[in-house]
């Protein structure tokens, strides 16, 4: 398994005719250590989405170096870390069926294992497997957009609000698959989100920042285990503690940096 | 799209073309008892003309020359100007030089592409089809750059993600979105396309229909010339509801 170690030295978005250049990025570091779950909190368009799009190589308009960890694990150095994104929207495609979808995702090796039906059922598409996106709720189009991501065996999954615009019945179901599904396909996730529940229910490291240009205001470690994150009351404590007035700003993470072992650069 | 509409309303679609049809041919055949000349046959004499020369086997011959002509140039278009129309609509750049070559060609008249190609590349096959496919091309890539421009960003970052080979993407990401734009340009295409062929026919070729026009012209056979006219009419539409709408409708089969 890979972790991240980001290093943002500037990033800026152009001026355009009026509107005066905008500086989103300067000296900003994040080391995310392999296998966790960290969840960045900050104000909308403060540049998050910009962020997951920088480490996932689809913006390389930026000054500094995004780098995968390995982990000190026996025999764990992927030679080229798999990366798999869930965006904001699904961006499945709509001529193609559920099954398509996440088929196309993959490579010939993942095909003949059968991850496409083994990830399709897991998510509980299995009967819609063969439908259009279009014709699915929004909720099932997110499920399958989760099968795609973990059916790709991907070293480092990226989400940007994976779960935002649906009732709060159906992101719950979601939240609980996601932790499902990483129980048995484990991933160093990146995680952007608003809603401070949800990162209390999945992160184990929640990293706020402010914007202009983006900086860490608050680091801290989450700790609820695999049942506290299913326990609506142990939630509640966690939730309180961490979000009511007065709550501790910029708790360091305690010097636990990734373990060394050799760095990848992706580029 | 014709997927909700049900059978009854095909059917009553198909019943008012074939009213509408023959309403047309009862003021043919009407105009041709009043005038009574040769230079307006009636229905009946055409009809004999298109069996005459089908059971000799001139006009099946030379319909399927023709229509081989039509497929062959008409392929060459799509491929070509689909090519062109993606790169241009996808490069900014690219679509700033090229957009001024493209309106030139847009504007030669089809027959002074026939006479040059026919003058450089002397009176061949390759001649005429290339001459054909040229005319096309300049519209379809113009069609389709406009589908180029308009591709999603967000299937396209998707793509990159999920690392999808080129050719993955071509067929998987790229061509369904641009499928309406390839659908318009080909009806337009189509129609272009079987009249220009029979101008390359008549000017430089000694088969097709084309050809026969040109032959029938100079013997004032005007039955004969508008026998050729209809069957290949009728062949043209039905390419066009045989394999042009259907493919149009397994294209479409995804939306809502």
């Amino acid at each position: 398994m890979s972790g991240l170690d980001i290093a943002i030295d500037r990033k800026a978005f152009p001026a355009v005719g009026a509107t005066a250049e905008r500086l989103l990025y300067s000296d900003f570091r994040l080391a995310v250590e392999p296998g966790s779950f960290v969840a960045l909190i900050g104000p909308s368009g403060c540049g998050k989405t910009t962020l997951l799009n920088m480490v996932a190589g689809l913006d390389r308009d930026f000054q500094g170096v995004v780098r995968t960890v390995t982990g000190s694990g026996p025999g764990e150095a992927p030679p080229s870390p798999r990366f798999a994104y869930v965006f904001q929207n699904p961006r499945l495609l709509p001529w193609r069926t559920v099954r398509e979808n996440v088929a196309l995702a993959l490579d010939a090796d993942q095909l003949v294992r059968g991850l496409v039906d083994r990830f399709v059922d897991l998510v509980g598409l299995t009967e819609a497997a063969d439908q259009h996106p279009e014709r699915l709720s929004v909720g099932m189009q997110r499920r399958a957009a989760l099968a795609r991501a973990f059916a790709t065996e991907p070293d480092v999954l990226l989400m940007d609000e994976p779960f935002v615009s649906l009732d709060e019945a159906t992101a719950e179901r979601l939240r609980l698959l996601l932790l499902d599904l990483l129980a048995v396909r484990p991933a160093t996730v990146l995680f952007v989100t608003h809603d401070t529940r949800e990162t209390v229910m999945l992160a184990d490291r929640l990293i706020e920042v402010t914007g202009n240009p983006v900086s860490i205001v608050r680091d801290v470690r989450i700790g609820l285990d695999a049942a506290g994150r299913r326990d609506a009351t142990a939630r509640a404590a966690v939730h309180a503690r961490l979000f009511s007035e007065g709550h501790p700003v910029l708790v360091p993470v305690g010097g636990d940096r990734p373990a060394g072992g050799a760095l990848e650069g992706r580029r | 799209m014709a997927t909700g509409s049900g059978v009854s309303s095909t059917l009553s679609r198909i019943g008012w073309t074939l009213v509408s049809l023959a309403a047309l041919a009862a003021v043919w055949g009407t105009a041709a008892a009043l005038i009574d000349s040769r230079v307006l046959p009636s229905p009946a004499a055409v009809l004999a003309a298109a069996v005459r020369d089908s059971a000799t086997g001139e006009l099946p011959y030379n319909v399927a020359i023709t229509l081989g002509r039509v497929v062959v140039s008409f392929s060459l278009a799509m491929v070509i100007g689909g090519a062109i129309g993606l790169a241009l609509g996808r490069s900014p750049r690219a679509d700033r030089f090229f957009d001024g070559w493209l309106i030139v060609l847009l504007n030669i008249p089809a027959l002074v592409v026939i006479i040059l190609c026919y003058v450089w590349f002397g009176l061949t096959e390759v001649a005429a089809i290339s001459a054909v496919a040229i005319n096309k091309i300049p519209n379809v890539a113009v069609t389709v750059r406009e589908g180029a421009r308009a591709l999603s960003r967000d299937l396209d970052e998707m793509a990159t993600v999920y690392r999808f080979s080129w050719r993955r993407r071509l067929r998987h990401v790229v061509l369904p979105q641009l499928a309406p734009f390839l659908a318009a340009s080909a009806r337009s295409g189509l129609a272009l396309v079987w009249k220009i062929v029979l101008v390359v026919e008549l000017l430089g070729r000694s088969n097709g229909v084309g050809f026969q026009l040109h032959l029938y012209f100079q013997l004032f056979d005007v039955a004969s010339i508008l026998a050729y006219a209809i069957a290949f009419i009728l062949v043209v539409q039905a390419i066009e509801i045989l394999i042009l709408q259907p493919w149009e409708r397994a294209a479409n089969r995804w939306r809502r």
